[in-house]
């Protein structure tokens, strides 16, 4: 089965000139999408989850960030290479986002139903009319009661519940092929949690588009992804479908993540949990990002950096314990 | 109603009695319990008000009547969504705010009533963790004034460099880092500092409102085990205010859900998972998002959104959201009733309810 990727990072390099330094934001990272798939992006804060989602939209403030390596290919375009009007016709059209704070990313001087209108004039040239029919029409597909009414309401009278589910509705106005999800659920209370992950599967199965969910909850990636890929300083060190990921990890880090994941199931009287902390993204370890933490640490990862060792046609891991290439081993 | 030692009936309906206390073996013995905090019938009302004359047109009725009790070297649990009175609560408690009705009990002593001069000594005795590691700290203090402010006040005449390092050592931070400043340190780190400043008093009590919230996974589960350690060391009471169940399991010995100002239902913290008994808790619960991937659950679905605390629902406050809904739901208000020792819910139906797994 040999599927086109609707999109294809292949070593994205982000980097951004501080006083202090240059911080890789992206370190060599690679990935694909599928049409109509889930990949979920996991990592803790400051792993480069959003860095990821920030190049492909072309949203990386310059200075002090620039993509400085790599492609991005979405339908066969290299979105680093476009200029910024190309990229406009793409960004919000082809692919949207839904950030993580809906109380900060919506305009709170516009009504809700301008907003949504807003991008569906800019890029489906409809007439002021048609857009807020659009525009009603898609906050009752993502379930806003009386939907007439709310249009001509501003972001301050919904709820956070809502107010993410407007969001939604802007994203998915003009049918994006690609919706990139920062953190979507992450400030809502769980049981409207559970409301907004089910709303966006359904909408992606109606819609056929492919998800990117960015988050940290490992629970939200069991509930949704079909592959994910896990990050930690600025590179994936674990990429495979969601099976594999959940019952055939293999890096010690997704195992660690894993294991201080509470559960309602279990009982434990002390957590388990990754010793140390992520290191200054300005002084990384030479060699494996992960060694100075690792349980399982060797001496070939304090000197090289691994490289990705493939278990399955997907699923992969950049760890020296399960072996990698045996000429810088021996 | 409270489950205090006092309270606890023990034959309130026989039938799901009988079912029950097969089930509840691992409830500690009552008489170990030593209060340490009762808290009864706490009401915070916020006036609204509209107007060139400020008049005050209504009440936002955060906390509308609750009750519960602190126990010795046991940590209460007090979830719920956003906006249920939480956080009120726990301001309420420490005087942050102040309470329209009610009593808080600490060492005889009613803290809300109690004089200025009286109130000092007894806040030794209850402190406070905050959510955010980055704001809770001020930025031009170094670590040893943070901690040594509340030593020098509370203990006065002691060695305030030797109790500081002492209270960060015991939290996991290094004696020497307290002349850094908090930017220097990380947010596991800053929230350990927090847990330190609250220490450095001895208190008997600590409130706890979403410390673990702003923190990554696998810094969460470090500074859990180290507030449990801490716990068992030093026999604290601590009152856990989170929204994440799964959070509030590993840490509490008993649970308090509460909604829209009111506690619904308390429970043993075993119970979590198939013991509870109120709608509104068993839809929480299914709303976690499950732990691998495929697990099967039956998610109960709750319609709607938490209503404005402004014009709460008469009767039952949940009535509005709840799937087992019935006339006497909409005008009566239920009250807190034993389900088992240790197990209050404010249900009219939890009896029918029960039955059902």
């Amino acid at each position: 089965m040999t599927q086109e990727p609707l999109l294809e990072i292949k070593n994205l390099e982000t980097v951004f000139f501080t006083d202090d330094g240059i911080i890789k934001g992206c370190d060599k990272v690679s990935l694909k999408v599928n049409p109509g798939e889930t990949l979920a992006v996991v990592g803790e804060s400051g792993s480069g989850k959003s860095v990821t989602a920030m190049s492909i939209l072309n949203l990386i403030p310059d200075p002090p960030g620039r993509v400085m390596g790599g492609e991005i290919l979405f339908q066969g375009q290299n979105l680093v290479s476009l200029r910024q009007e190309e990229m406009r016709k793409i960004r919000g059209n082809h692919i949207a986002m839904i950030f993580q704070e809906p109380m900060t990313s919506l305009n709170p001087a516009m009504t809700v139903g301008d907003q949504i209108a807003e991008s569906v004039i800019l890029h489906q040239h409809l007439g002021k009319k048609a857009a807020m029919k659009k525009a009603e029409e898609m906050l009752q597909l993502v379930g806003i009661p009386a939907p007439t009414q709310r249009l001509k309401e501003y972001p301050h009278q919904m709820s956070g519940g809502m107010r993410q589910r407007v969001m939604i509705a802007i994203a998915l106005a003009c049918s994006p092929s690609l919706l990139i999800a920062d953190e979507p659920t992450s400030a809502l209370d769980v049981t409207i949690q559970s409301q907004i992950l089910k709303l966006m599967k359904k909408l992606q199965e109606q819609m056929g588009m492919a998800v990117i969910l960015i988050t940290h909850d490992m629970g939200v990636v069991a509930e949704t992804a079909d592959k994910v890929a896990v990050m930690y300083c600025g590179s994936i060190v674990e990429y495979g479908e969601s099976h594999d990921i959940f019952f055939n990890s293999k890096h010690p880090y997704l195992q660690g993540l894993k294991q201080s994941v509470l559960s309602i199931d279990d009982m434990v009287d002390e957590l388990p949990v990754i010793k140390g902390n992520i290191p200054d993204p300005l002084h990384l370890p030479q060699g494996c990002r992960f060694e100075p933490r690792c349980p399982r640490a060797m001496d070939i990862c304090k000197k090289e950096r691994p490289r990705p060792v493939y278990f399955n046609d997907k699923h992969h891991a950049c760890c020296w314990l399960h072996g990698g290439d045996h000429d810088t081993r021996s | 109603m409270t489950p205090g030692p006092e309270t606890r009936i023990t034959d309130p309906c026989p039938d799901p009695e009988t079912v029950l206390k097969k089930a509840s073996t691992d409830t500690p013995m009552d008489t170990e319990l030593e209060t340490v905090l009762s808290v009864k019938d706490l009401k915070v009302y916020f006036p609204v008000k509209k107007g060139i004359f400020k008049k005050t047109v209504g009440h936002v009725k955060a906390v509308d009547g609750i009750s519960f009790d602190l126990f010795k070297g046991r940590t209460l649990g007090l979830v719920g969504e956003s906006g249920c009175g939480k956080t009120t609560v726990a301001k309420a408690l420490v005087k942050l705010v102040s309470a329209h009705q009610g009593q808080v009990i600490c060492q005889g002593q009613d803290l809300l009533t109690a004089p200025p001069q009286q109130l000092r000594k007894l806040r030794k005795n209850i402190q406070m963790i905050f959510q955010d590691p980055f704001s809770s700290l001020d930025p031009k203090m170094t670590v040893g004034n943070i901690i040594g402010e509340a030593v020098k006040f509370h203990r006065p005449g002691e060695n305030v460099k030797k109790q500081v390092q002492d209270c960060m050592e015991i939290t996991g931070l290094r004696r020497e880092y307290d002349t850094r400043y908090p930017h220097e340190f990380s947010g596991g780190q800053r929230q350990r500092i927090g847990i330190a400043r609250a220490l450095a008093t001895e208190p008997a009590i600590v409130i706890a409102d979403e410390p673990v919230s702003a923190l990554d996974v696998s810094v969460q589960a470090r500074v859990l085990n180290l507030m449990k350690s801490l716990q068992q060391r030093l026999n604290i009471a601590y009152l856990f205010i989170t929204h994440d169940l799964s959070v509030v399991k590993h840490i509490s010995h008993d649970i308090a859900v509460m909604y829209l100002g009111s506690i619904v239902e308390i429970f043993n913290s075993n119970d979590l998972k198939n013991g509870t008994v109120h709608p509104y808790t068993r839809a929480l619960i299914s709303s976690i998002p499950s732990h691998l991937p495929g697990q099967k659950k039956n998610q109960i679905e709750l319609t709607g959104e938490i209503p404005s605390p402004m014009d709460a629902p008469p009767g039952c406050r949940f009535h509005t959201r709840c799937p087992h809904v019935k006339p006497i739901c909409e005008q009566q208000r239920p009250v807190l009733e034993p389900v088992k020792p240790g197990h209050t819910v404010a249900c009219h139906r939890w009896r029918k309810i029960w039955l059902q797994p």
